[in-house]
């Protein structure tokens, strides 16, 4: 923000004022002046310097990557940089299964606050955990938290689609990948409508995959546009939902 | 002297006024200080600072605009 005389006359002095907001960290802000003054017609003028936090939160923003089910966590440290003392009162979050558990190191001046999150089903998380302190001068701190909880398993790809029944080409491939090797998950059964395809599978071992090939029977569809689903059903159970969509068109 | 040559004469005295007046009077900026460093401040002080100008010039200086970046 700026405020500024905007006429200074002959022999006399004004003044340009510079208002920033920065929260944290080093900075430089700069503002371009123009003026009429042929020699000068524009020029810079640079503010720097540097935002002390009360308290210094190790890692602000955290991202954390790993497979559904698994619990992510992360420790972070925090310090009172001006050397008061504090007490964390309250944590709040938006985050999934989020647990939390604090030690404070020599005396109440830095503490590791360590927090935990968990999803069973596949998905990006973006949340925040709000410290609530007893600090003088700084009474809550953020942290944002950017989470991918990866399927442990899952179909490739996810619709198959035949454009026409040409005999020659009828067989479409899904491939299930299980990605995470330790588990020992198998195909268990498959749903689909039984009367239309014809579907088989088998295991590559190499791979820690399943090969599930679906043949349609080309006489039992009726003329025009379809769409159907193919469930995998999977030992142990998944707690979200392995399914292909198949589509297409059938031509008499 | 006919009067043509007036006119020349003039027109000669009206383009010296003009360029001596155009010349001669112009605003001329001096800022002691293009920069200022905070040093280390806490959060929450509130950051803010005034950069004088100085007009040595003999004509008014107007400052046109103030933008950020």
């Amino acid at each position: 923000m700026a405020s500024y005389d905007h006429q200074i006359p002959p022999g006399g002095l004004g003044k340009i004022t510079l208002k920033v907001k920065i929260h944290q960290g080093h900075f430089t802000k700069a503002a371009r002046v123009k003026t009429n003054d042929p020699k000068l017609p524009h020029f810079v003028l640079r503010l720097s310097g540097e935002i002390i936090p009360f308290i210094k939160v190790s890692s602000p923003r955290i991202r954390l990557r790993g497979f559904c089910s698994d619990t992510l966590s992360k420790t972070v440290k925090l310090e009172a940089l001006d050397g008061s003392m504090f007490n964390i009162s309250k944590v709040e979050s938006t985050l999934p299964e989020f647990k939390w558990s604090v030690n404070p190191q020599k005396d109440s001046k830095n503490y590791q606050f360590k927090f935990q999150i968990k999803s069973d089903v596949p998905k990006n998380v973006r949340g925040k955990i709000t410290i609530f302190t007893d600090h003088p001068h700084k009474n809550s701190l953020v942290i944002y938290v950017y989470a991918y909880f990866r399927p442990r398993v899952k179909l490739k790809p996810k619709r198959v689609y035949w454009k026409d029944f040409k005999q020659e080409a009828l067989q479409r491939t899904v491939y299930l990948v299980i990605k995470k090797p330790d588990n020992n998950i198998q195909i268990k059964k498959l749903i689909y409508p039984e009367k239309l395809f014809k579907v088989s599978w088998e295991k590559i071992n190499a791979k820690q995959a399943y090969k599930i090939k679906v043949v349609p029977i080309i006489n039992q569809f009726p003329s025009g546009s379809f769409n159907y689903r193919l469930k995998v059903i999977t030992d142990p159970p998944l707690p979200y939902p392995l399914e292909v969509t198949l589509s297409g068109i059938a031509k008499p | 002297m006919s009067f043509m040559k007036w006119k020349w004469l003039f027109c000669l005295l009206y383009l010296y006024i003009g360029c001596v007046s155009a010349f001669s009077s112009q605003p001329q900026l001096v800022c002691p200080s293009l920069t200022h460093d905070f040093g280390k401040v806490w959060e929450g002080t509130p950051l803010v600072h005034s950069f004088i100008l100085k007009n040595t010039g003999d004509a008014p200086l107007i400052i046109q605009s103030v933008k950020p970046g």
